[in-house]
């Protein structure tokens, strides 16, 4: 059936509001003349206005019979046979914006397609083999071609023209990788006379993407259309990149997150195309039982489905909304249903990785002369985000243990909310210098100097478990088993979180009792966590880095330490911020 | 005022009961049609009742010259567009009413379109079902003349603004789905 063409519809409201401009009927000089000039000399516009005018007129009787006290007409009826009108006729409003964007679309691609057989051109007559290849991003144009009148947006191409693997490099970039975990990306090459083949592409954090297609084999990949939308796609996966606001999810998943800008967003999948109104939306496509879901997260998306391969817009269309999915089965039937937040990879999820040792790095760790290869910063000074050493600087032994935030010499993280928290049982180490003839705990550069201020050590201390004395009475320490495993801090992260992770340095074997060298680290936040088991006991200070990507605001990050005797201890913590880029 | 009450209670040229009786149903079968043609022409809603009453006025006076073996309708709108041509001449100063040229032209389009604008009369009705009681309530109290929107809103708890936006959501879906209607029965 064929609906109003968007040309009748700007008609129609230009009637309108002419007519309309206070109340009904109530027709200014002004709105007038600007019918007169609407309608002068156009059969289609007075065709439209004398519908209108009849509607009017037909409105005028029923109101007038309301008037008159007789009763509203379908008060009552059958909720399942009854249409929100208004709601309808905005879905087919809704359809035409996505007829018309996948026209645009179609639009853009072959003009894409014009300028990169124009680049082609122009660099065959230079003569040049420094052809600006992207590292990925290698597709035949005629893969495009062809995958463009699969989703029936483009004319056939002109038979007459090939196009070479290799020219395809010349494919416009549209999208910029923004984050991957694990991610095995290969792109797919297709020619006319030779089968598709894969060639693993290398990513990174702000590698450029072409126009292409993609097969995502592991991980998780997070893209950033030029266009501001963001796409999840979790493998295995396979899609195709069609120009700076659009892609083919040809298998897997995909989550899309649309700012305002990037209204209009496409997804398209061999079955339906799905255009997202703003913010965050879910797609699945199965090519096994050509079945589609989509799944609204938040704001709304509409979802054109049901069109035959090879045709344009023949199809139905659905809105959805917050809270919302749909599933289009392989006979096209779409079935409305509850959203299901856990089906989709939304966010890139938080990551801890153990990156290594700084053996001995003892007294050191806060002078920059001495290279720290694993300082995240470069800067050769460790905890230059922050640090906290537990019971550090003192110059007597303290009779008794204390609470752990005695002694600690703080420079806290920006983004770490308020203090550390502590387990029960977890104290400030008992006393800091040596006690029968023992070397005593390790001396380490005043953190509290900055590099210019000149050198001067103080005593480090530690955090330990168990507690043996509260408030002078002593505890039975036997509680705390060998083996056993403690929470010995936590911290809360703040807004200040950096996009770009931390690297935290766990301080340790600097006490005077090896014994109390934990048996293993383990660093967790959310739910993943990473662990190293203590290899050095030796006493003169290591620093184990664990990197920590992708937390955010309220997530906690908690330090667990194993007891390879009936004690533990700790002393301190360091936080270095990559100098990465922010995207 | 309804057709039946005006037009029994006036004196007929030929004061013949039958022709009376015979006006009053022409006309009550005729008028909304008659009225439609004449808002057409002049889509003032005040301007039109005026120019309606006028019509029925003259057509009644007239009655005698009519042939019953003719359409009713088409002699009631010829009157009405001397009628109408007449009132151009009266309100052109006002600039509240079309130039004589697109009133021949919306004349003749009428002619043209008469059946599709008649077959929606009924489709409204169907339409209308389809709208929330807010939206109907709305719309009849837009249309019927009785409060202003103003009025309306304030009775909908709407504001000015979200009344007249509702209108036109009304009342482009009521022609989006009159068009529909219409189109699958093949009648446009």
């Amino acid at each position: 059936m064929k609906d109003l063409s968007s040309e009748d519809q700007a008609i129609f409201r230009e009637i309108h509001e002419s007519l309309s401009t206070t109340l009904p009927g109530d027709v200014s000089p002004e709105g007038m003349a600007r019918l007169q000039g609407l309608l002068a000399g156009n059969p289609r516009a007075q065709q439209i206005y004398l519908m209108y005018i009849a509607e009017t007129s037909a409105l005028r009787n029923w109101g007038s019979s309301q008037l008159h006290g007789n009763a509203l007409i379908g008060l009552e009826p059958d909720p399942a046979t009854v249409l929100e009108l208004i709601e309808e006729s905005e879905r087919i409003e809704q359809q035409h914006a996505i007829e018309e964007a996948r026209q645009q679309a179609a639009e853009q691609a072959a003009l894409e397609l014009e300028q990169a057989e124009l680049r082609r051109r122009s660099v065959q007559h230079i003569e040049t083999n420094r052809l600006p290849y992207t590292a990925i991003g290698l597709m035949a144009a005629a893969s495009v071609l062809f995958l463009l009148m699969f989703t029936g947006s483009l004319a056939p191409p002109n038979q007459s023209e090939t196009v070479s693997p290799a020219e395809s490099s010349l494919q416009p970039e549209v999208v910029t990788v923004s984050d991957a975990i694990g991610a095995d990306l290969s792109v797919v090459i297709a020619s006319e006379d030779a089968p598709s083949k894969t060639e693993s592409a290398t990513i990174t954090t702000g590698t450029r993407l072409a126009a292409g297609h993609y097969v995502l084999t592991n991980g998780l990949l997070q893209l950033v259309f030029d266009s501001g939308a963001q796409a999840i796609l979790a493998a295995p996966s396979e899609f195709e990149l069609l120009g700076s606001n659009k892609a083919l999810l040809i298998n897997g998943k995909l989550v899309g997150k649309v700012p305002p800008q990037a209204i209009g967003f496409t997804v398209e999948t061999p079955t339906s195309t799905i255009v997202d109104l703003g913010t965050e939306f879910g797609v699945e496509f199965s090519p096994a039982q050509q079945a589609m879901e989509v799944h609204v997260f938040g704001g709304e998306v509409s979802m054109n489905y049901g069109f035959k391969q090879g045709e344009n817009g023949t199809g139905k269309s659905l809105g959805l909304i917050a809270g919302q999915a749909a599933l289009v089965d392989n006979q096209n039937k779409a079935f409305l249903k509850e959203t299901e937040v856990d089906r989709f990879v939304r966010f890139m999820p938080t990551t801890i990785d153990y990156v290594g040792i700084h053996e001995g790095v003892g007294a050191e760790l806060r002078t920059a002369a001495t290279q720290k290869p694993l300082d995240a910063d470069g800067n050769h000074v460790l905890g230059s985000a922050g640090y906290y050493f537990f019971n550090a600087g003192h110059s007597e032994a303290r009779p008794t243990y204390a609470v752990p935030l005695q002694g600690m010499l703080v420079k806290k993280p920006s983004f770490v909310e308020d203090r550390p928290g502590f387990n029960e049982g977890v104290a400030a180490g008992e006393g800091v210098y040596s006690v029968g003839g023992l070397p005593g705990y390790l001396n380490i550069s005043d953190p509290r100097l900055s590099p210019g201020q000149g050198t001067s050590v103080i005593k480090s201390g530690v955090l330990s478990y168990p507690l043996t004395q509260l408030q002078g009475r002593p505890l039975n320490p036997q509680r705390a088993r060998r083996g056993s495993e403690v929470e010995m801090c936590s911290l809360a992260l703040g807004v200040e979180t950096p996009a770009t992770g931390f690297r935290l340095g766990v301080f340790t074997d600097n006490g005077e009792l090896p014994e109390t060298v934990p048996q293993s680290i383990r660093v967790s936040i959310n739910d993943v966590e990473a662990e190293v088991k203590m290899e050095s006991k030796d006493l003169d200070g290591d620093v184990y880095f664990f990197d920590i990507n992708r937390a955010q605001k309220g997530d906690v990050v908690k330090i667990h330490a194993r007891l390879a005797d009936k004690f533990v201890s700790v002393g301190g913590l360091t936080f270095d911020v990559p100098n990465k880029e922010e995207l | 005022m309804s057709a039946v009450s005006t037009y029994t209670n006036m004196s007929s040229p030929s004061n013949s009961s039958d022709r009376t009786a015979q006006f009053v149903a022409l006309l009550a079968a005729s008028e909304r049609r008659l009225a439609g043609f004449v808002l057409a022409i002049v889509p003032n809603f005040a301007d039109a009742d005026e120019l309606l009453q006028e019509t029925k006025i003259r057509l009644w006076e007239q009655f005698e010259d009519y042939d019953p073996s003719k359409s009713f309708d088409a002699w009631a709108k010829s009157i009405a567009y001397f009628q109408v041509l007449t009132y151009r001449k009266k309100k052109g100063r006002e600039k509240v009413v079309f130039s004589t040229e697109l009133i021949n032209s919306l004349e003749a389009s009428y002619a043209n379109h008469e059946k599709e604008m008649e077959v929606r009369f009924e489709a409204l009705q169907e339409c209308l079902k389809l709208l929330s009681e807010k939206y109907q309530t709305l719309l009849g109290k837009l249309y019927s003349s009785s409060m202003s929107v103003a009025q309306v809103a304030k009775s909908l708890e709407m504001s000015a603004e979200g009344t007249r936006k509702a209108l036109y959501r009304s009342r482009k879906a009521l022609h989006s789905c009159i068009h529909r209607r219409l189109q699958s029965e093949d009648r446009i």
